[in-house]
């Protein structure tokens, strides 16, 4: 490779690492709640990006393949560490919201429990759809699953998150 | 509180705006009938907004650079290394050229090696037993064999190793100059 190359390649990754660091972080943060792993996620996925610099199809608009390898890095990250205990999840009921009078750092602990319960495939549809805003096709392509799977992904995540709110709420009560 | 759970991951679609079109008709309709559903679909979508609002999380303060500088100086670390495989032959070459002048034009103290050597003068004369000869015969005989001119001389080389087992220079050095 000749330096000139190498050069104009080591400049393209880091404009590609300043523009997405924060995605990438986001991302990790929410799939894996905590900050820390969410960095080790970060370092791994960008050498990985660093590595495949020119094996990605699309290097103008890596974010496709930034969000599928930040996926499979956190997965890989989420079954080293100690796994999160599922909540059993009793019937819902209905009332006034769970959120009501909970202060942000609250709400914001409460949700991420939440998502820590989720099955794997559910966490990764519900963030890339809810939080990440992406459309249902472009999640199903970064999962590499079908739409009609990443659908049931994301209400079964739903539903489930609704109803670990509505525990906690429950609990908070007594 | 009963549910119409044949309708739960309808709701559930409907309120994040996924549920296929061919499907949002029938569900319009059972929710316009139905208070139990009309709440879950209230639930779920405060539920929705809620989590939607994580988006909004700013990163802990230095993260970034903190992330950016570990991935950099990782890179770094990785490009110093492929840098070193690449020069370290470019390196030895040079070293070598550099060498070849110096050992051409000093008086080296390397121990030549030469090939198809022979020693231009033996090591000790052979001479015809002294027993059978006369002393004056020998005498004569031990002179000519010191007086004999030296037969002409072998080429001698200077063996350069390289790195490679498989490349060896050789570099004549005798005094007729480079051949």
């Amino acid at each position: 490779m000749s330096g000139r190359r190498e050069v104009d390649r080591h400049a393209a990754f880091e404009s590609i690492l300043r523009q997405h660091e924060k995605l990438v972080l986001r991302v990790a943060w929410r799939l894996l709640g905590r900050w820390e792993d969410a960095q080790d996620a970060a370092q791994e996925v960008f050498l990985k990006l660093y590595r495949n610099m020119d094996r990605i199809e699309d290097p103008e608009r890596p974010g496709a393949w930034l969000y599928k390898v930040t996926l499979n890095v956190c997965r890989d990250i989420g079954r080293r560490r100690k796994p999160v205990e599922p909540i059993v999840v009793e019937p819902a009921s209905g009332g006034a919201s769970a959120f009501d009078g909970l202060e942000q750092e609250d709400r914001l602990q409460m949700l991420t429990q939440g998502l820590e319960t989720l099955a794997e495939r559910e966490r990764q549809a519900l963030v890339l759809r809810d939080i990440e805003g992406l459309p249902g096709s472009e999640v199903a392509a970064i999962m590499g699953t079908a739409e009609v799977t990443v659908r049931g992904h994301i209400a079964a995540a739903r539903l489930k998150l609704k109803k670990f709110i509505e525990q906690r709420e429950r609990r908070a009560r007594q | 509180m009963t549910r119409c759970e044949q309708y739960e991951v309808s709701v559930a679609l409907y309120a994040g705006g996924d549920l296929p079109d061919s499907e949002i008709a029938a569900l319009q309709s059972h929710l316009a009938e139905c208070p139990d559903c009309r709440l879950l679909m209230d639930e779920l979508c405060e539920t929705r907004e809620e989590v939607a609002s994580l988006a909004a999380v700013e990163l802990p303060f230095g993260m970034e650079t903190a992330v950016r500088s570990r991935v950099l100086a990782a890179v770094a670390e990785r490009r110093r290394r492929a840098w070193r495989w690449w020069l370290a032959p470019v390196a030895v070459s040079v070293l070598v050229l550099a060498m070849i002048p110096a050992v051409r034009f000093s008086n080296s103290k390397a121990v030549p090696v030469a090939l198809n050597y022979r020693p231009a003068t033996p090591a000790a004369p052979v001479l015809a037993p002294a027993t059978k000869t006369a002393p004056l015969v020998a005498k004569v005989r031990r002179e000519r064999a010191t007086s004999r001119p030296a037969p002409e001389r072998q080429d001698e080389f200077m063996r350069i190793m390289t790195d490679d087992p498989d490349i060896v220079i050789f570099w004549s050095i005798s005094d007729g100059g480079p051949k």
